[in-house]
């Protein structure tokens, strides 16, 4: 029996269909990475699963027990670390963690050790007195993460955590994340970093106006493409009737272009670079790069939607 | 997780709060001192200045007549039992108002000077008329009440002047009655002799003494308080309701930083959650109390009067603020705007405190002041502590604080009854 089985969730909004049919499961100890752009649906999905809002059909079971209607029996097992900054920013690091911590039935000696271990893992000890509005963006993100980690949950929902943060702030956040799987924690997390989903994710779900497209390991979703290159042109400005001649090249399969960048979905084969090289060459645009990785969760999505997932 | 943890959070955020702080404790503070000091005119530097009005009687009644009105009125009534002095000599109206009588034109000149404050003028064939309505005729009359217009100790002896005059003209129609009566029954069976024209004297005497004995208590009562008193109570009344306007952003706080969220997964319960939040405002309220009326002990040396009323006060009008302080915060979070709160804070609070006798004393307002002052948590408060502080029993501030009670949980249950049943995500 999986940890989490959803099935054929749905939650609108007016005529806005943020869910639509989601179905996945989540077995214990998996990193379950939800990928994909904004507005794709999966701040909505985990709200659902976090018992936060009422899906319009669908079930969501937790251990084999319906949520809706016994939500503590996830409540108390679940830690949540919201998107947005979730904490009291005129109390200090301390005081936040012993709320957060109280409001999970932590107290006295408990409570205390918990707050000391946690602090350590998310590498804020010396700075637990200073009020959290004087925290760098990084900080509160990792006290954002140590608010859920108190009650040590067995299951943990990561939206976006690391969203506007500095690059070693957001090593920290994937180590400690990396070490809470390692503990045994089962892990959601949501992200439209594809880098950070394919660093962290044993298996994942890209989702796009609330469906979700592709689902498996990173290797079963990548390997789906047949093998693909993906191509990134960066140019000096913007060229939208370069990006039409090349989306019109037989061997690319996608194409999107954000700026003076442009990503391409093609088949694995020469032919095809030199063909996008021939038809760049041949235009009066100023190439800066030309770069060809193998096909990665950002092709996938290229491939399925002809968008960049950061569109 | 316990009430007292979301009490003590929500509480430690006001507080840490420096713009809140200001409008807590340090507005109050300096507004007390400020209208203390510039409205002390209205009352006497060292005392409410009741106890030592001022003022000249003009009495154009003569002996001749005063004997003849006691002629009319048989030897069992008197003129001097029923007339203007009989008030004023009496010990309770003695106690804070002192006449002298002289002639209009001394009245006018001194009055002018601000010797006195007010002047009653009796008029000639006053004695008679009042003897002629007491017996079944005469005319109908009147004593004019002159002083400085807008100023309080007019307001006062007008008053003391228009209950003596109320009560004598109800009196002198039930006399008139009784009178005819009387003399209907003198030539038949069942005349009531001398008996019955001492329990009319009686009668006269009892209602005008229980008349200004009545208006006596609550000016004389009020007789200990100072400028810096009445504004201590007025203002610190007033500037808790900034507690109700702090509380009103309790709920949409945690919703817009979306500890609410959290919460709700931590599995803390929206009961819980508006019960925590109720006790923070009402615990808000009783620091704010505490605080400003621990300032104006210290700076003004003043007494709050009977101790344990005075606690019960404190309580009751706390739960009035607590109450509004939830309506408040349900709104707010139900229209998902803070607009709400601000506006309480900068419109309301001002018309509450001018209707609650926050600015000016209702006693020198227009009585409709009053009226409307008892919908007003401040205006409840205000009255219950200056009933408490100036020695009123407990009767009299039992009907403030029963008002208080009762509009806080009226107010609660109308909050409670708007609170969304299904949290918002």
């Amino acid at each position: 029996m999986p940890l989490l089985q959803i099935d054929h969730l749905k939650k609108y909004f007016k005529n806005i269909k943020a869910v639509d049919d989601v179905s996945f499961c989540v077995e214990k100890g998996d990193i379950l990475g939800l990928l994909g752009p904004n507005g794709a649906g999966k701040s909505t999905t985990i709200s659902m699963i976090a018992t936060l809002l009422a899906p319009d059909s669908g079930t969501i079971r937790y251990k084999g027990q319906d949520i809706l209607k016994e939500p503590k029996s996830i409540q108390q097992s679940l830690g949540l670390v919201p998107q947005e900054i979730a904490l009291y920013p005129s109390l200090s690091g301390r005081e936040n963690l012993i709320f957060w911590g109280k409001a999970y039935g932590l107290g006295g000696n408990a409570l205390s050790k918990r707050i000391d271990a946690v602090s350590g893992i998310i590498g804020i000890t010396d700075r637990l007195g200073d009020k959290v509005k004087k925290y760098s963006g990084g900080m509160k993100r990792r006290l954002n993460i140590g608010a859920a980690l108190l009650h040590e949950p067995e299951f943990i929902i990561m939206d976006e955590p690391t969203v506007g943060i500095d690059p070693q702030s957001r090593n920290h956040i994937l180590d400690t994340v990396k070490a809470l799987a390692r503990d045994g924690a089962t892990i959601i997390y949501t992200s439209h970093y594809m880098e950070e989903v394919e660093t962290l994710c044993s298996r994942v779900c890209i989702m796009d106006y609330g469906h979700i497209i592709a689902a498996g390991t990173k290797e079963e979703i990548t390997s789906s493409l047949g093998g693909q290159f993906e191509i990134s042109v960066k140019l000096g400005k913007e060229d939208k009737a370069l990006s039409e001649k090349l989306g019109a090249l037989g061997c690319v399969s996608a194409i999107s272009m954000e700026e003076a960048e442009i990503r391409i979905a093609a088949k694995a084969e020469d032919a095809s670079a030199k063909a996008i090289l021939k038809v760049i060459a041949a235009s009066d645009a100023d190439l800066v790069s030309f770069d060809i990785e193998k096909a990665t969760l950002e092709t996938v999505f290229l491939n399925l939607t002809g968008r960049a997932l950061r569109d | 997780m316990k009430l007292t943890d979301i009490i003590k959070k929500d509480v430690l955020i006001v507080l840490r709060d420096f713009k809140a702080l200001v409008f807590i404790f340090l507005m109050p503070i300096v507004l007390i001192v400020i209208l203390g000091l510039a409205l002390g005119g209205i009352f006497a530097s060292d005392g409410f200045s009741i106890g030592r009005i001022d003022i000249a009687v003009v009495d154009g009644v003569t002996e001749s007549e005063i004997a003849a009105a006691n002629a009319q009125l048989g030897a069992t009534a008197s003129y001097d039992d029923m007339s203007l002095y009989s008030v004023l000599d009496s010990d309770d109206i003695g106690a804070f108002i002192s006449y002298e009588v002289m002639d209009a034109d001394e009245a006018e000149s001194r009055l002018e000077s601000g010797e006195i404050d007010a002047v009653a003028a009796i008029p000639e064939g006053y004695a008679l008329d009042i003897a002629g309505a007491m017996t079944g005729g005469g005319n109908g009359t009147q004593i004019d009440v002159m002083g400085r217009q807008g100023e309080f100790e007019t307001t006062v002896v007008d008053s003391v002047v228009q209950a003596y005059a109320d009560t004598l003209s109800s009196v002198s129609a039930d006399m008139a009655v009784l009178h005819q009566a009387m003399e209907h029954n003198v030539s038949g069976q069942q005349g009531p002799g001398s008996d019955f024209a001492a329990f009319i004297q009686t009668s006269v005497n009892a209602s005008l003494a229980d008349t200004v004995e009545i208006d006596s208590k609550g000016v004389e009562a009020r007789g200990v308080l100072t400028s810096f008193f009445y504004y201590s109570i007025a203002i610190t009344c007033m500037f808790i309701l900034y507690s109700a306007g702090q509380g009103s952003s309790f709920l949409y706080t945690e919703s817009d930083e979306k500890t609410l969220e959290r919460l709700t997964v931590a599995g803390v319960s929206k009961k819980k959650l508006l019960l925590g939040k109720s006790f923070a405002v009402f615990s808000l309220c009783i620091l704010q109390l505490i605080v400003l009326f621990a300032f104006s002990t210290v700076a003004f040396g003043i007494n709050w009067g009977n101790t344990l009323v005075f606690v019960a006060i404190s309580i009751c009008v706390a739960i009035s603020v607590t109450g509004l302080g939830v309506l408040l915060m349900v709104l707010v979070y139900r229209s998902g705007n803070p607009r709400i709160g601000n506006m309480f804070q900068a419109v309301l609070v001002q018309i509450f405190a001018l209707f609650g006798g926050s600015y000016i004393p209702l006693s020198v307002l227009p009585k409709f002041f009053s009226t409307v002052s008892v919908f007003t948590p401040n205006g409840l408060a205000v009255q219950a502590y200056t009933a408490n502080v100036t020695g009123a029993p407990f009767s009299e501030v039992l009907p403030y604080i029963a008002g208080s009670v009762g509009l806080g949980v009226a107010l609660y249950f109308i909050g409670v009854m708007l609170y969304p049943r299904e949290r918002k995500a």
